[in-house]
């Protein structure tokens, strides 16, 4: 036995490669004593990879046999064409079985090989984020702070923090509250910081105000996004949100002080205050995120009901001229509500999980994008066996191609940034059963997701303008009644002299309804039930506020008075 | 003389089918005896009649066994009941093909 032999043809090493017994057959060739070259024609003849290895040994061992027997080589015939008929008899004969098994065996293997190319595809994607979504909101977020102030009024912001969420929270008066009320340790916290209050309501009332956001590395940077932040490098999501905890605090310490100023008599700080609240909210808002925009609108709703509280005691003390201007300054403030920011993530979302191009495919980066996006939702692309494990080849498979996903989400986008301006009377509920929905697709569960709380956001926003609305016609209203005192009989005698137009019922689109009983006017919608049951406020729990009369899943008996509003 | 390709393509396997007929018979033996019987008119290339046993095989006209008692491995033949009715058949039809033959003038003398 020579060394190859020894080290490849062992008996343990034939066991290993499945050769048991009778399936070593080259062996036996090599120890049949035969001539070499009959040796080569049987190994030629027998040993075809189309055989199965029985077929190979029982065809060497007949050969073998008939060359002992005394078979020459030269009367053997065309080994070429022996190798052939060999292997076409020998293949004839396995018996019907074979064909069907033949085609399985086929499809597995290609199947097999498609499976192949994918994972090798799946693992070799890699995404390219070609789009600066950073630098798009940049340019809505506009120019930077005045004069290059940003480090002062970081260092106000600071400040403020850490009263609100110092001193004044330990005093059980948190600043997140939605309407602000005097208590004697508020008082005294805003005649204590008057010089410091003065700053933050000065620099509020600023046309580009403070645009706080968020760094990378979760620092609060005023102003906009510093330039070495506008890459795409930078994960969207990681600095659009911006620091709107600090806006809200000063919000409430500014309506707190609305309502000091009113009580001490001192109007043109009230106006200040309300001017700087209003700046405040769009400061907010310049970020169109639906987040800002609803704490934008938390902002807004905060400033009117803090004039509403203050009006009855303390109207007399506002000159024509400044109520004139409190109205101008209400009806100068639009709502400016878009969801960019949204569609700028999400698209930013699906650059970072696909390839590059419109046949973009999806690559294991997807559930990274998952995770920041839809945490709550992610482990359900984990449990599925998607992105993740064996299967994640079959993401693949199941996960929509990027020019499709990109599709759905602006068409879910467009549509909802019309939905959410539409008026009740045109649209009640956003509509969220044609939005696209699929559990193996982030993207999708994402927008999936965000569509109750849009909904809310927008019947949120929807509400907020109709207390507005309800102020404009309350100054119409004093101002009429200043020059020919009493009230007038119908809101048409107040336009175009002391409102130029007449808001509409936010519920019906139609006019809204005015009384006057005991000397009292009452503005008001009819509410969603749409019949005009005489200003009675529509009831839930003993509860007359607006916040639930705008639910147009509860049809509530009753009104929604516009004016005065129910606190 | 050895039959052309086309005559060996029929008689062949009948030939094989015969030569089995008295017991099993081991592949070599069947090309000697082939070679024998037939003064060469039958014999066929080696390398034929493996192809011609596996498609009998497959045909279920033959099963073959393998014998270990010697000093190698010997695979041994033999015709299957419905190998045999095969067989019978073949023989007929020879019979009235060489009748036939000789009627028209093909094969001399009477071959009843």
């Amino acid at each position: 036995m020579n060394t190859r032999d020894f080290l490849f043809n062992t008996p343990l090493l034939e066991l290993l490669r499945g050769r048991v017994g009778r399936l070593g057959w080259k062996r036996r060739v090599k120890a049949s004593g035969l001539d070499a070259d009959v040796q080569q024609t049987i190994r030629r003849i027998a040993g075809q990879w189309r055989l199965f290895r029985r077929e190979r040994a029982r065809i060497a061992d007949e050969l073998i046999a008939h060359f002992h027997d005394g078979g020459k080589l030269a009367d053997f015939g065309d080994v070429h064409a022996a190798r052939k008929l060999f292997r076409q008899t020998m293949i004839a004969k396995r018996g019907w079985w074979w064909p069907p098994l033949k085609m399985s065996a086929v499809i597995v293997l290609l199947l097999l090989g498609y499976y192949g190319v994918l994972t090798l595809r799946f693992a070799i994607g890699t995404p390219k984020a070609e789009t600066d979504y950073i630098a798009k909101l940049r340019g809505r977020v506009g120019p930077p702070l005045i004069d290059g102030s940003g480090a002062r009024l970081d260092a106000l912001w600071n400040e403020i923090l850490a009263l609100g969420w110092g001193e004044w929270e330990k005093s059980d008066q948190a600043f997140e509250k939605p309407w602000p009320y005097l208590f004697d340790g508020q008082r005294a916290f805003l005649e204590e910081h008057r010089l410091l209050i003065d700053q933050v309501r000065s620099a509020a009332a600023l046309p580009v105000g403070w645009k706080l956001l968020r760094d990378a590395d979760g620092n609060i940077e005023p102003g906009t996004l510093p330039d070495e932040q506008s890459t795409v490098d930078t994960h969207f999501a990681d600095v659009v949100v911006s620091e709107i905890n600090a806006q809200r605090a000063g919000a409430n310490i500014l309506a707190s002080d609305l309502k000091l100023a009113a009580e001490e008599g001192d109007t043109e700080r009230a106006l200040a205050n309300i001017e700087a609240l209003l700046s405040t909210s769009r400061n907010v808002e310049e970020v169109p995120l639906i987040v800002n925009g609803l704490v934008a609108t938390g902002i807004d709703a905060l400033t009117y009901w803090t004039i509403a509280k203050v009006w009855p005691e303390h109207v007399q003390h506002f000159s024509d001229a400044q109520l004139q201007q409190l109205a101008h300054q209400l009806a100068s403030h639009e709502q400016r509500r878009d969801l960019a920011a949204e569609r700028w993530m999400v698209l930013d979302a699906i650059q970072r999980s696909y390839t590059q191009g419109p046949n973009g495919y999806v690559t294991p980066a997807l559930l990274e994008q998952a995770e920041i996006l839809i945490p709550e939702h992610a482990d359900i692309l984990l449990s599925d066996g998607l992105i993740t494990g064996v299967g994640r080849t079959r993401s693949l498979l199941e996960a929509a191609p990027r020019s499709e996903v990109e599709r759905d989400v602006n068409a879910f986008f467009d549509r909802a940034e019309h939905e959410i301006h539409a008026p009740m009377w045109k649209l009640d509920q956003m509509n969220s059963e044609l939005y696209p929905f699929d559990k193996a697709n982030a993207v999708h569960l994402l927008l999936n997701s965000l569509v109750p709380h849009l909904d809310h956001a927008r019947i949120t926003f929807i509400r907020t303008k109709a207390n507005r609305d309800g102020i404009l016609v309350g100054i119409a209203l004093e101002l009429y009644h200043r020059e020919h005192d009493a009230w007038p009989t119908t809101l048409e005698q107040l336009v175009p002299q002391y409102i130029p137009v007449l808001p509409v019922d936010p519920l019906t689109g139609e006019a809204l309804q005015y009384r006057v009983t005991d000397d009292s006017p009452l503005v008001y919608s009819v509410g969603t039930d749409g019949d005009d049951d005489g200003g009675r406020p529509a009831e839930h729990n003993g509860d007359t506020s607006m916040w639930f009369a705008f639910d147009p899943d509860n049809v509530r008996d009753g009104d929604v008075p516009l004016w005065p509003p129910v606190p | 003389m050895q039959a052309e390709r086309e005559l060996m393509r029929g008689a062949g396997p009948a030939a094989v089918l015969k030569l089995l007929q008295p017991g099993e018979r081991y592949a070599y033996e069947l090309v000697e005896l082939l070679a024998a019987r037939t003064d060469g008119v039958l014999a066929m290339g080696q390398s034929t009649l493996y192809p011609m046993l596996y498609n009998l095989e497959g045909k279920g006209l033959v099963k073959s066994r393998v014998d270990e008692s010697g000093p190698r491995p010997r695979r041994y033949y033999r015709l299957t009941a419905k190998g045999k009715r095969h067989l019978d058949k073949q023989e007929q039809q020879w019979q009235a093909l060489a009748s036939a033959l000789a009627a028209v003038g093909i094969l001399k003398g009477d071959p009843a």
